[in-house]
This record gives C-alpha cells, structure tokens and sequence, in this order.
C-alpha cells in the first residue's frame, strides 16, 4: 500500500497537470485565434454532427482551405496508466474519424478532417507505444493514416543560456495534414507560444472539457468561487446552495453560454463532488434536512501552505484511515461519495 | 492638543503655530486613508467587528462641514493607549487623519484601527517611483529645492554577490537621491520612508517632513497651509490616479467573451530562482495561495484576499510580475496586493497591459 506521502505528491503533481493543461488550451486557442492563415478557430468545445447521426465534442475546432478541411484538437490533461483504460481510451478518438457536418458558416461539410491529440510529456511514451500496439491489431484505423497526430508541451528555460521560461508545442507522431501547422511545429523547438499565455491568458478560464482531479475543483470552489460570497472581513458561516456555486463558477468553463441541460448537470454534479469531499475532510457541513444547501464557512481555510497541498494531505490521510478501518471490517462512517459511472476513469484514484 | 480644535479655523491655526516655532514634540502625523463609507458609519464599521470591538472604544464628534474629531481608546495586552486626532473627510472618496500625539498611539492605537478596517477602509501604499513623483511635485510647489535627507530602503542583491549584502539600508546624506539611483544598479530597493527638506535660496529651511510607504505624511517643520496644500494635496491626487488605476479590473463576462484587465510591475533584472522561492513562501503568510509552479525560474499562482475575497492570478516571469485579477478583484485589495509584491521583490514601475 503507497504511503501518505506518496499519495500526497502524486495528488498535488495531478493539480499541477490539469492546471497547465487548461494553460495550453487556451495557448492553441490564442495562437489559432491569431493566425487565421493557418486554421480558422471555429470553437471551442464546439458541438459537432458526424455523418452516422453522432454529436462530437472536440476541446478546440478549427477549420482551413476556406473552411474545407477540418482540424479537431483532444487536449488530455492525463492518461490511464491502467493498458486497458488506456486503449479505451484511443479506441475512442475513433469517433473523431467519422466525418463531421455542420462546420462553419462557410461549408456545411468538410472534405477531410485532422484530429491533434495533446497529452502531457508524462503521458506521450505509453500513449504512443499503445498507439502502434493498436496499428498491429486494427491496421486500418485511422490512427495509422494521415491526419492524426500526437503533440506534447513543455514549460522549459530556451537552452541558449536565457532565464526565462517558455512554453513550447511540439509534435510526438503522425502529421496533420495542414502543411502550414506541420510547417510550424516541425521545425526546431517546435512552437513557441507567446508570454502571455504563462503570464494572464492563462487565467482566463479555470476548466477544459475533461473532468478535473477532484482537488482541483475543491482548490477552484476555495480559491475563486466561495469567496465571492464573502460579505465580512471576519470568518462567517454561510448557507448556499449548489446551483449558486455553479451560477458563480459557470463562467469559469469555456463554452458555458451554449451549455444544454445534460452539460450543467455534469457540470453541477463536478461541483456537488467537490463539496462532498469538502464536507468529508470536515472543512463544511450540510444544511439539515435541506437537499443541495451546504453549510459553508468563509474563508474555508486559512494556511500558510498552497491549499493544494493541504487538500491532498487531508485527503491522503482521510483515505489510509479508511483503509485501515475497513480492513479490521468496520462499517464506514464516513459520508458516501457519489459512484463514478462507467465512463469515469480513475483520476485520483484514492479522492 | 487637536481637542482644542473647534473647526478647519481653528484647525489650521493650532498647527500652523505649532509647526512654525522651533520646539521639541511629535511631528503632525497625516494618514490618508481610501473609502467611500460616511465617517458617522466609523463606530458602527469598529462595533460590526468582533475582535476589534473587544479592544477599541472610539467616539467621533463632528466639528464642522466634513471636519470630526476622533477620540481612540485601545486596551493593549499590559495597558492602554488613548489619544485624539482631526478627521478630514473633504475630499471625495478620501479620510485624511491628523494626528499630533506620540508615535505609540500614532502607530499602535490609530495605524493599527484602520488597518483592522480593511477592506472597508484602505491605506494609500506608495512605491520609490511614486515617492519621487510625490516629492517632484511638492518642489516645484514651493519653488525651491527638495533636498531628500534621509531614506530608509530594504535591499536584496540582483544577483549573489558577496560583496552585495541585503538588509535594511539608511542613507543619511543630502542629496541622497543620487545615491539611490547607483544602488538601485546592483540591488532590488523597497523603499520604507523618506525624510525630506525643501529650503529656499538662502537655505533657509521652509518644510522638513517625511514620507512613508503606507501614506503616512509627517510635518516635523513648517507652515501647516503649505504643507497641506504641496504635500497632503498632492498626495490626495496621487492616491485617487492610482485607486482608479486599481478599480474595475475583475474579470467580466461581455457577450460571451471573457475580459481581462491584467497590469504588471516592471523590474530592470530578471528574477532567479532564489527570489521567486522566496516569493512563495513569503506569499502564502498573507495570502491563500494554490502555487502551480513555484518559481524555477517561473511563479504561477492563484491568490485570495482573506480579508476581501478578491482572487488575483499571479505570475513572476522574466523580469514581470503579472497581476490577473479574476473573481471580485477590488481595487483596495489589487493595490494591496501590488504593495506586498514590491515589498517582497523590490519596488518596480506599474503599468496596465492591454489584454
């Protein structure tokens, strides 16, 4: 069994993860925003109609050659270390070859579309070892063909002895077939994003389109949202309800404005999550007898240390402790998480 | 002594005489404070308050116009402090609190009530930059000669250099201004106070004052009228530029878009590892603080006021600090928050970035 310790870096080092992983979708964001040339940024988390009848969510749809040809781009903040989780998880870029309608203003339909994977430097190894382990099972798959490819990201120093830090896009395997975006990120080093993408752009949303590790969501709800129902400069406890959290915090997601029903009750059910593994490391409570309504103090949390930390440490000890009790057989006692459905992977595994 | 005041008159007249004749006692203190709130709601802003209620008994009386006098009793852990001072809200959006008692009761009982206040009331924090604008503007003011005689800065080397060493740095020297400007070569100042002097001509001193940090203004010698109208005045202007250059910065939704009205503190080196770490840790004594990267050499964090709810992103990079205000995002807590980042990392000039 891992120790607390353990479970503690690994649950800060996936906060870290996801944090840059919203930075650099609004870096192919900016930088496709700004070279039209290039791509036409068409959205992002935009819904798109395949020709068997299917909606497809890409986290970013671009379009080129006068809006003929497609490029949809899949930003995973992580991957599965789990084989199996992780051919799932290809298998289902699949959806992504089944040609999209409904594109731009321009052309209803595209004549080819290009699909970008970008995944962490963490994950790019096992990711492109399954991809060709997948090839040798399904040759014909699109994963194989031109128009699909991995990219990665680094936050590094330039090596010609400069101090400051940049973020570079590069690609992993397979090429798109955009001549103007390979000619980019094929050459040395990649692309270079410009600083405001390290320094305010990436501000300017908190989420992508995959779900969070749950301390994120806990670290955003502390951080930026139940703050803004401070009203004293002295601790208070406040009861809100879960749909005024997500009033407050749907501005926050890329696309909420063209959100259906379905999507702000994934949304809200992220937030609910939170809350419960709030409520469980005893930092808020529930309001009695009133379903949704939380009872919570404000500031949360007062720390000298990144609230991350503190979150992961809380939990990573709540965790061992249930462990241990369940061993010795003893009923929980504590308040039941919500069951991840199917579709979930195991993020965190142990929140 | 401010008891005696009955109105601005009376005001004017009692410190003008006692700032004119060469005598021992405590300077005048001015604190410039920044609210919009009816200093009648002062009581009721100290009472709403439950730690602070239980240590300080205050009565304000109005004298005239927006003149009151401010009595402030403060029960300290052995004894306590009680004293007086003027309240002058004249300006619009601005409590100027003048106070001429010792500096125990000046710091501990007066400084530290409005401190407790924020963010209903918030202090005027002013940079080396600021300072040097301030200081131009009262010499050409009086039409004289600003001669600066001392200036108390902290000091951090740019770069490790043992014949560099930082710490609380006094320069006592007439022209010391240019002394400043050859240290700021090889070291990040933060600049605490400045003592000054403006003398005519003949050298005849005409004002002997001093100028903190955190807006307080001192006359130790000179006409109250003047120093009230080349300094306080001034250092009103100043305070109401920068509050309007802190306000409205949260981030807004408009037509779907997401705007952000981000600002950076310029520096002339490039941060190391070293400082950034230092930034980090020193960040998170006074700021709920999710680091994302600790400064290697790039600082990103997401910080929030305790005190005001206001979330700010933060990032070091280069020889930047960026400031993103994000949720609430006040212009009292944007300012504070820029103070504290200069405190730590040295003063730098401030600008908007056009997003």
């Amino acid at each position: 069994m891992q120790d607390a310790r353990e479970l503690e870096l690994k649950c800060v080092r996936d906060y870290s993860k996801y944090s840059d992983t919203v930075a650099i979708c609004f870096a192919v964001h900016n930088f496709l925003s700004k070279n039209p040339q290039i791509a036409k940024f068409v959205g992002i988390e935009h819904d798109l109609k395949n020709t068997a009848g299917h909606i497809v969510t890409p986290d970013i749809v671009a379009a080129y050659d006068n809006e003929k040809k497609g490029l949809l781009f899949e930003i995973k903040w992580s991957l599965p270390f789990d084989e199996e989780l992780l051919k799932k998880e290809i298998e289902e870029l699949e959806k992504y070859s089944v040609p999209c309608i409904a594109w731009g203003k321009k052309q209803d339909d595209s004549e080819t579309q290009d699909l970008v994977l970008i995944c962490h430097i963490d994950d790019v190894k096992r990711t492109t070892e399954m991809i060709k382990l997948y090839l040798t099972e399904k040759p014909a798959s699109f994963l194989g063909k031109e128009g699909f490819s991995v990219w990665s990201w680094t936050i590094t120093p330039p090596k010609q002895g400069g101090r400051k830090e940049e973020m570079r896009l590069f690609p992993v395997y397979g090429k798109t077939r955009n001549e103007k975006i390979e000619g980019l990120i094929c050459q040395p080093g990649g692309i270079l994003f410009p600083e405001e993408v390290l320094t305010y752009l990436r501000f300017s949303y908190t989420f992508i389109k995959e779900k969070p590790p749950l301390q994120y969501i806990m670290t955003v709800l502390i951080q930026n949202i139940l703050p803004s129902f401070q009203s004293s400069s002295e601790k208070e406890s406040h009861d809100i309800h879960v749909d005024m959290i997500y009033e407050r915090s749907k501005s926050f997601f890329p696309s909420w404005h063209s959100y259906n029903a379905e999507t702000i009750q994934v949304k809200r059910k992220w937030i609910r999550e939170a809350l419960e593994k709030l409520c469980e490391l005893n930092l808020c409570g529930r309001v009695l007898n009133k379903d949704d309504w939380w009872k919570i103090p404000i500031p949360l949390i007062r720390t000298r240390k990144p609230i991350q930390e503190v979150l992961c440490k809380k939990a990573a000890k709540a965790y061992l402790k249930q462990m241990k009790t369940k061993k010795k057989g003893r009923p929980r006692t504590s308040v039941s998480r919500p069951k991840a459905s199917g579709k979930d992977k195991s993020i965190t595994e142990f929140l | 002594m401010t008891a005696q005041v009955t109105d601005r008159l009376s005001m004017n007249a009692l410190f003008e005489k006692m700032y004119t004749i060469r005598e021992k006692r405590p300077p005048l203190k001015a604190l410039i404070l920044l609210t919009d709130i009816e200093p009648e709601k002062l009581k009721e802003l100290v009472q709403k308050r439950k730690k602070l209620s239980k240590t300080y008994n205050i009565r304000l009386t109005k004298l005239e116009g927006d003149l009151y006098s401010l009595n402030v009793k403060r029960l300290l852990s052995k004894d306590q402090i009680s004293g007086n001072a003027i309240l002058d809200a004249s300006s619009k959006g601005v409590w100027v609190i003048y106070c001429n008692e010792k500096s125990r009761f000046a710091k501990f009982g007066l400084e530290r009530l409005f401190a407790k206040l924020y963010p209903d009331i918030s202090r005027l924090y002013i940079n080396y930059y600021q300072i040097r604008t301030l200081l131009e503007n009262t010499k050409q003011a009086y039409h004289g000669q600003t001669t600066m005689t001392n200036f108390s800065v902290r000091r951090e080397p740019k770069v490790t250099d043992a014949r560099f060493r930082s710490g609380t740095f006094q320069l006592w020297e007439e022209e010391a201004e240019e002394e400043l400007r050859s240290q700021s070569k090889n070291f990040r100042l933060t600049i605490h106070l400045v003592n000054f002097e403006v003398r005519d001509e003949n050298q005849t001193i005409l004002l002997q004052g001093q100028i903190s940090r955190r807006g307080v203004c001192k006359l130790r010698f000179g006409s109250f009228a003047m120093f009230h109208e080349n300094v306080i005045l001034h250092a009103i202007k100043l305070s109401l530029k920068w509050r309007s250059f802190y306000n409205h910065r949260e981030r807004l939704v408009k037509d779907g878009e997401i705007l952000l009205r981000p600002f950076r503190i310029e520096y002339s080196s490039q941060f190391d590892e070293k400082q950034l770490r230092r930034l980090s840790e020193k960040m998170s004594k006074n700021y709920l603080c999710s680091v994302i990267h600790g400064g290697n050499p790039y600082y990103a964090a997401n910080v929030c006021d305790y005190l005001d709810g206001s979330s700010f992103g933060v990032t070091a990079l280069g020889d930047q600090v960026t400031i993103t205000p994000i949720t609430k995002g006040s212009h009292q807590a944007a300012w504070k928050l820029t103070n504290r980042l200069q405190e730590i990392l040295g003063d730098g000039q401030i600008a908007s970035i056009m997003g």
